[in-house]
């Protein structure tokens, strides 16, 4: 009998992940449903890996690094685009003019985002939508993070020449 | 920071994801019906991000109804084939030095609740030290089956009693804008009092459910028995009453609540 680590607690690692798997996975594939699927075979596959994971690594990077290639692999067998269409949450009224006008402006935001190539769409999504910091971007990312400075300061200047495009 | 990245931030606060699936049964299923977790092979390699040590190994891949029906099952067999080790390299990477290890040469019998996810089985005194605030117990209802998870920040608490009646606590509060977007068509939302705490009855049929926790983030959760749901906000606690069977009776078991000793 060899050791084996307690379901329930994976179970429990599972619950505490799922959210920011899934949205990791929803920024390649622009698919809830693709999402939900890439995000499973991820879980899967880590617990499979586990064996071989380096002591003392952080989870959540390793873990969205599987995530995202299994996002990759299902959007290439799909033979499409993603199509990222994340919207902003409707006003909760009758509110402010500032804040209508506020909302407009993020939904136009995500929607540029949700149009920008993956590579920069990974990185934003990291970065700012998922709160992953520097060094988690880097590993989830599979690049140095010196690269993630340089992809990110392009990323960002390429959202701000669009922006001013659309203005 | 610069404007386009406070623009970032600020979008990020209002973006609407999809509503995230539960995927702890579907997983579970899974992975008890391929190989299991063992340590001790050697491994002691990095895996490269975006590679997969599985990608060699046989797959198969249930349906997803069928997966989640046998997900109970699973978890029960996998958890009586518990942990035979002493110290594994793999819990304690993964923060859970604290599970308990221990030779089980025949399979336990399952505890109350133990199919609902909602942590690891532990006690009320061992979750009170490891909650972020004091949490409630019901009166006579008799002595609960207790779970901790460390998620959201704050902890969870799970109180599962005899006859169903399921009692789970974290830190946060309700935000009705993002917590009616979850209701599917037929379910509402009764608002209630409760010793002057506000509180919603949500009958119908809830699954999922928002919440704020006190870092300010949002976040969704499952309702984990079939039926109605009561949402109390107390304090700085959400509370969450399931498995009663009318709104009156989980009034009253809210009602009797009283801070653990």
């Amino acid at each position: 009998m060899g050791c084996r680590i307690n379901a329930g607690a994976y179970a429990e690692l599972v619950r505490e992940h799922q959210q920011v798997a899934f949205r990791a996975a929803y920024l390649v594939t622009g698919s809830a449903a693709e999402a939900e699927d890439a995000a499973q075979e991820g879980f899967v596959k880590a617990w499979q890996a586990l064996p071989k994971f380096r002591e003392g690594a952080p989870f959540r990077p390793w873990l969205l690094a599987i995530v995202v290639n299994e996002a990759r692999n299902r959007r290439r067998h799909a033979g499409r685009q993603a199509a990222l269409a994340l919207r902003a949450l409707d006003p909760p009224g009758a509110g402010p003019e500032e804040e209508a006008a506020a909302r407009a402006d993020h939904e136009r935001l995500l929607r540029i985002v949700g149009g920008m190539r993956e590579d920069d769409r990974l990185v934003i999504g990291y970065r700012y939508f998922l709160d992953l910091s520097e060094a988690e971007t880097a590993e989830a990312l599979g690049i140095p993070r010196g690269t993630v400075k340089s992809r990110l300061a392009r990323a960002l200047a390429r959202l701000r020449d669009q922006i001013e495009v659309e203005a | 920071m610069t404007p386009v990245e406070q623009m970032l931030r600020a979008a990020a606060a209002d973006a609407d994801w999809p509503v995230t699936p539960d995927l702890a049964a579907s997983v579970m299923a899974r992975i008890g019906g391929l190989s299991p977790l063992q340590t001790g092979d050697g491994g002691a390699g990095v895996i490269a991000p975006g590679a997969s040590a599985a990608d060699a190994r046989p797959r198969f891949r249930l349906r997803r109804p069928l997966a989640i029906a046998l997900a109970a099952l699973l978890l029960l067999a996998a958890t009586a084939a518990a942990i035979p080790g002493v110290r594994d390299p793999v819990l304690d990477w993964l923060g859970l030095r604290s599970v308990e290890v221990e030779r089980v040469p025949h399979p336990l019998p399952a505890a109350p609740g133990e199919h609902l996810g909602l942590g690891k089985r532990t006690t009320l005194a061992a979750a009170r030290s490891r909650l972020g605030f004091r949490p409630v117990v019901a009166t006579g209802l008799g002595q609960p089956t207790v779970y901790y998870g460390g998620f959201p920040p704050g902890g969870e608490i799970g109180l599962v009693y005899p006859h169903g009646i399921v009692i789970a606590e974290l830190s946060g509060r309700l935000e009705t804008r993002y917590l009616m977007k979850f209701l599917p068509p037929g379910t509402e939302a009764d608002p209630v009092t409760i010793n002057g705490d506000r509180a919603l009855w949500i009958h119908g049929a809830p699954h999922q459910y928002a919440y704020v926790d006190k870092a300010g983030n949002i976040h969704t959760d499952s309702v984990r028995t079939a039926g109605n749901v009561l949402l109390w906000h107390r304090r700085d606690l959400l509370i969450r009453i399931e498995g009663a069977r009318s709104k009156a009776r989980a009034l009253a078991i809210a009602r009797s609540a009283r801070e653990a000793p």
